[in-house]
């Protein structure tokens, strides 16, 4: 009797197990297709049936991309350094303004304080195809179409309020003890902030830059509106607006930008996937 | 504090401010005579054109069926994973990968993957296990278009509402469960009387974020069909977006559109939060 319920219950366990790796299969099958593709000779890639692990390695697809043919070659890397500079940039400007906020809205007392919830919220329902629309023009006048700062300002729209609500959950995690405690000996709120404070949230401010960094390394449609000029666009746009329409079917080059375009995040991801998924679930499950 | 204020009022209030100003208006970027008020024409216009009602199920049956397939799968996926075994948070990790994919990366694996010709793998696969007999052009068909770009989106959002799930599920208090194991309750009963009741404020929140995040997403869809063919896949951003930057841009129309939008989802999220969220106890 006892014997067969533990037959059972390790019979269930190895289903479980046999699932969970089918499911896992299943869920990493397209970048696995995405990167072997990328390593195959373009005959290769058309031949049937599709191998699944490529008869001869070859990194052409990878040279034609980034010094092949010249003129998009200089283009690729040309988007690769924009993306990494607008994306440091808004990672950067984010945690300086969302920060003191987050605080803000963590330990000073003021009206409506209790509703962040439904700032964050109502701030994600906001077209933002639509506010493009008067950033675009607003910038226009400020000179600022096309320009770094004027793309990283407009992606506050997106970071900002995510980022607040993410920090001001690990603020409310440190105990205003320490607070008080700094106050006694003579510290400023400012000094508070940045002296005792800030040293107590670095997994929050790590889990911040990488959703940040990981949104503004996606974001394909204000950069698609506000970067007019060829030489500043973002990786994502300049694949979808130069790489496409010149390599229809080429497969091979297609999915080497892929893999390239994928690499800055998965190498983040590999070091900083605790802090990330830690602050995406932080602020949510304490509701 | 300051700071982040100012920015939040240049790029976020200013620009909805003029946005819904703009509704009101005849306007079009394309004619130098400006702005011209209208009063509402704009929103008869709206309310009357199938091309906007086509647009919103559009939209509707892409964000409803996105959220609902995420959810199901993360939260059965969160439940399955649930248990001891080695090598768990590696496992959990790498069914988070699909999340930090960019998204134009995501696009052009789905053309690759759907590709409707002998080397589009989906088609191979699904011939060779004799499902389909003849090559399926998934993304250039107008019926199918859009679920293939539902499992698409799918593949690439269910990651973060399997996290949710998954550290909801550790929220519980394990005293509950341990009580209800004493008492003899199946793991059904736990399901629905430990684990749901538990689980509700989380559900909520995390399905409405993604219900008001994919109303936004487009990406996906404009990098692969550009809301084609013929319109099966244009949601409202992309009409929204087609209508103030292209052609004759609209932007009376287009703000319009966008003040519709602001107030479905602030109706929608409200209605959804009193009727779903669980009354706190005092």
């Amino acid at each position: 009797m006892k014997n067969s319920a533990r037959t059972a219950r390790i019979i269930g366990r190895t289903f479980r197990i046999i699932l969970i790796i089918v499911l896992l299969g299943i869920c990493l099958l397209p970048i696995y297709w995405m990167v072997i593709t990328s390593f195959k000779m373009q005959e290769e890639i058309f031949s049937v049936p599709p191998t699944f692990f490529p008869k001869k390695f070859t990194v052409k697809n990878y040279l034609s991309i980034i010094v092949g043919d010249i003129s998009a070659s200089i283009k690729f890397l040309t988007y690769f350094k924009n993306s990494i500079i607008v994306a440091i940039s808004t990672v950067a400007v984010t945690l300086l303004l969302a920060t003191p906020a987050a605080y803000a809205f963590s330990r000073i007392p003021f009206k409506g304080k209790k509703n962040l919830i439904y700032f964050v919220l109502v701030s994600q329902m906001l077209p933002i195809v639509i506010i493009l629309i008067p950033i675009y023009r607003s910038f226009l006048k400020l000179s600022l179409v096309s320009t770094y700062p004027g793309l990283v300002l407009s992606y506050m729209v997106f970071t900002l309020p995510f980022s607040i609500w993410i920090l001001k959950g690990y603020f409310d995690g440190i105990p205003r003890e320490l607070d008080n405690a700094a106050k006694v000996d003579g510290c400023t709120r400012m000094q508070t902030m940045i002296k005792v404070i800030l040293p107590n949230v670095t997994p929050g401010l790590t889990a911040a830059s990488i959703v940040v960094f990981i949104q503004s390394w996606d974001e394909f449609m204000i950069s698609l509106t506000l970067m007019d000029k060829d030489s500043m666009r973002t990786l994502p746009v300049g694949i979808i607006q130069s790489f496409v329409g010149q390599f229809t079917i080429k497969w091979g080059e297609m999915m080497a930008a892929s893999v390239i375009t994928t690499i800055p995040v998965v190498i983040l991801f590999m070091f900083l996937s605790t802090y990330l998924i830690g602050g995406l679930t932080a602020g949510a499950v304490k509701g | 504090m300051l700071p982040a204020f100012i920015v939040i009022f240049l790029v976020i209030i200013y620009p909805l401010l003029d946005t819904i100003v703009t509704s009101f208006f005849r306007f079009f970027l394309t004619d130098d005579r400006g702005r011209e008020f209208i009063g509402l024409e704009n929103y008869r216009f709206m309310l009357t054109s199938t091309e906007f009602w086509k647009g919103f199920l559009n939209t509707m049956l892409y964000v409803g069926g996105t959220v609902v397939g995420e959810f199901i799968l993360g939260f059965a996926l969160a439940l399955l994973v649930n248990f001891q075994y080695k090598g768990k948070s590696t496992v959990n990790t790498l069914f988070f990968v699909s999340w930090i994919i960019p998204s134009v990366v995501v696009a052009l694996i789905t053309k690759y993957l759907f590709f409707d010709h002998y080397n589009g793998i989906v088609n191979v696969v699904l011939k060779e296990l004799g499902i389909i007999k003849d090559y399926v052009p998934w993304l250039k068909s107008t019926t199918l278009a859009m679920p293939t770009l539902i499992i698409a989106t799918i593949w690439k959002m269910f990651p973060f509402m399997f996290v949710l799930m998954y550290a909801g599920l550790q929220a519980i208090p394990i005293e509950e469960i341990e009580a209800s194991k004493i008492d003899g309750a199946g793991a059904w009963a736990r399901f629905f009387l430990i684990t749901l009741p538990n689980m509700q404020n989380i559900i909520v929140l995390a399905t409405i974020l993604e219900f008001i995040w994919q109303f936004q997403y487009m990406t996906v869809i404009w990098t692969t069909t550009k809301g084609g063919p013929v319109d099966a896949t244009t949601t409202l951003p992309v009409l929204i977006y087609r209508i103030s930057f292209k052609g004759s841009m609209n932007m009376g129309y287009a703000s319009t559109m966008g003040v519709f939008w602001l107030v479905f989802l602030l109706f929608f999220s409200m209605l959804y939060i009193r009727l779903v969220s669980r009354k706190e106890e005092e």
